[in-house]
């Protein structure tokens, strides 16, 4: 990847786009790119966290493992996204691994690169706050639908979600297979489908393969349990 | 609201200089804060508004005294009694409104951190303050953020584990219905009378 198509892409994201032309070229020219396979494992819990990453191209979770042995993903990541937040924060462990979930290729910062940068200029420690608090808020809001809704809710819940960073209106095109989405959304991929067809029965959505299709985002956030936050 | 000056505010020194929020700020430093506004000690009474759901404003809170209860649209979603507990910074940050309203659970005392008043500060004061202020946030929200994944992981596995003991539970059943069946296929068909019994015997 070269310094070119890094500029590109950093200037693209909210966090660095604003960071004038010669920090925003020492941060990509500092950046390490690797390149991982399906499945492949990107970043460890017990490697040093002192880096803050980014996902360049394709698609990688962010997943904890617990005291059984077994994962369970956090997060789906895309294009522009990034992780490892908390690692440049003095003390906050690196709360989880992360592994490819198609060839993806990541950029990882070095934390005295974006130390160096908010020496200069804090807004670059308040535009990472930004995007920690808007985690956290996402975190909780899924945490309360988790813990307070059935299937169905949690599904509309997601795809309320989706709708809301995606693109295309009210058109939401999953980018993970429905088994990640299920694994997500905490059910099997059999309830999923029920879980899709009952919204969709309902008028709530059309479900088309990967395309799902917001018809009633009203009624969506009352099944979601986000009443007037659908508009 | 009272601001709190004078002997009130003097009390509350002690506790404002164990904050690890301003660990990074000397005696002179708060003082200077508090004379441009920048930071403010206010006391509420029992079951005032300190901060409304939908408002926004650039100021945060931080619990030193006395307790508060968060609500939204009426309905109480947390409780904060630890002194030194902050709040009203995710809106903030986001540049959003307030998505609940806080009111003193009873009298209680606040450091009111103004944002809005940091633009008056001079360079490199300014840098200097957002500097400090940003990376004990950024502290603050990591930690945060930390306990949620773990909570969001210890709620997805529980999910998971409920889905799982279903699943046995529907295997055993499941199970037990085709040993029955095969019992029954079983069962000499010649004799009504005697698979009556043996049916019977089953204790069905």
């Amino acid at each position: 990847m070269d310094q070119t198509e890094r500029m590109v892409l950093l200037r693209s994201l909210p966090f660095f786009g604003g960071m004038p032309e010669a920090r925003l070229s020492r941060m990509a020219a500092g950046a390490v790119v690797t390149a991982h396979g399906p499945g492949e494992a990107i970043a460890a819990r017990d490697q040093s966290g002192d880096a803050f990453y980014l996902v360049a191209s394709g698609r990688a979770k962010l997943y904890q493992i617990g005291p059984d042995g077994r994962e369970q993903t956090l997060y789906v990541l895309g294009p522009g996204e990034p992780f490892c937040l908390c690692s440049l924060v003095d003390g906050a462990d690196f709360p989880a691994y992360a592994a490819a979930l198609e060839q993806t290729r990541v950029l990882a910062f070095p934390a005295r690169l974006l130390a160096a940068a908010a020496r200069e200029d804090p807004e670059v420690l308040f535009d990472l706050l930004r995007l920690m608090c808007r985690r956290l808020k996402d975190a909780m809001a899924m945490i309360e639908s988790l813990a307070l809704l059935g299937l169905p809710g949690r599904v509309a819940g997601f795809l309320l979600h989706e709708a809301a960073r995606g693109l295309g209106g009210d058109v939401v095109r999953l980018s993970i297979s429905q088994r990640e989405l299920a694994k997500i959304v905490g059910a099997t991929p059999e309830a999923l489908s029920r879980a899709l067809r009952r919204l969709s029965e309902a008028g709530l959505v059309a479900v088309r393969g990967r395309e799902v299709e917001i018809c009633d985002r009203a009624g969506l956030a009352r099944e979601a349990g986000m009443a007037g936050e659908g508009k | 609201m009272e601001r709190l000056e004078g002997t009130a505010a003097a009390e509350l020194r002690d506790i404002l200089g164990r904050l690890p929020l301003l660990a990074d700020f000397s005696g002179e430093d708060l003082d200077l804060l508090s004379r441009t506004g920048a930071v403010r000690l206010c006391r509420y009474a029992r079951g005032e508004t300190i901060l409304e759901e939908g408002d926004y404003q650039k100021t945060f809170f931080v619990l030193l005294r006395g307790s508060v209860r968060a609500l939204r649209g009426g309905r109480e979603v947390a409780s904060m009694t630890e002194a030194g507990t902050i709040f009203g910074e995710m809106s903030f940050v986001l540049g959003k409104g307030r998505t609940a309203t806080v009111t003193a659970g009873e009298v209680c005392d606040c450091l009111v951190v103004d944002m809005g008043y940091v633009d008056f500060l001079q360079s490199p004061e300014r840098e200097d303050f957002l500097i400090r202020i940003y990376r004990r946030l950024a502290a603050v929200v990591a930690g945060r953020l930390g306990s949620a994944n773990a909570r969001k992981a210890a709620l997805l596995t529980a999910l998971r584990e409920r889905r799982e003991a279903l699943r046995e539970h529907v295997a055993r059943e499941r199970e037990a219905i085709r040993a029955l069946s095969r019992e029954v296929a079983a069962v000499d068909t010649a004799d009504d009378e005697a698979v009556l019994r043996q049916l019977l015997d089953r204790r069905f």
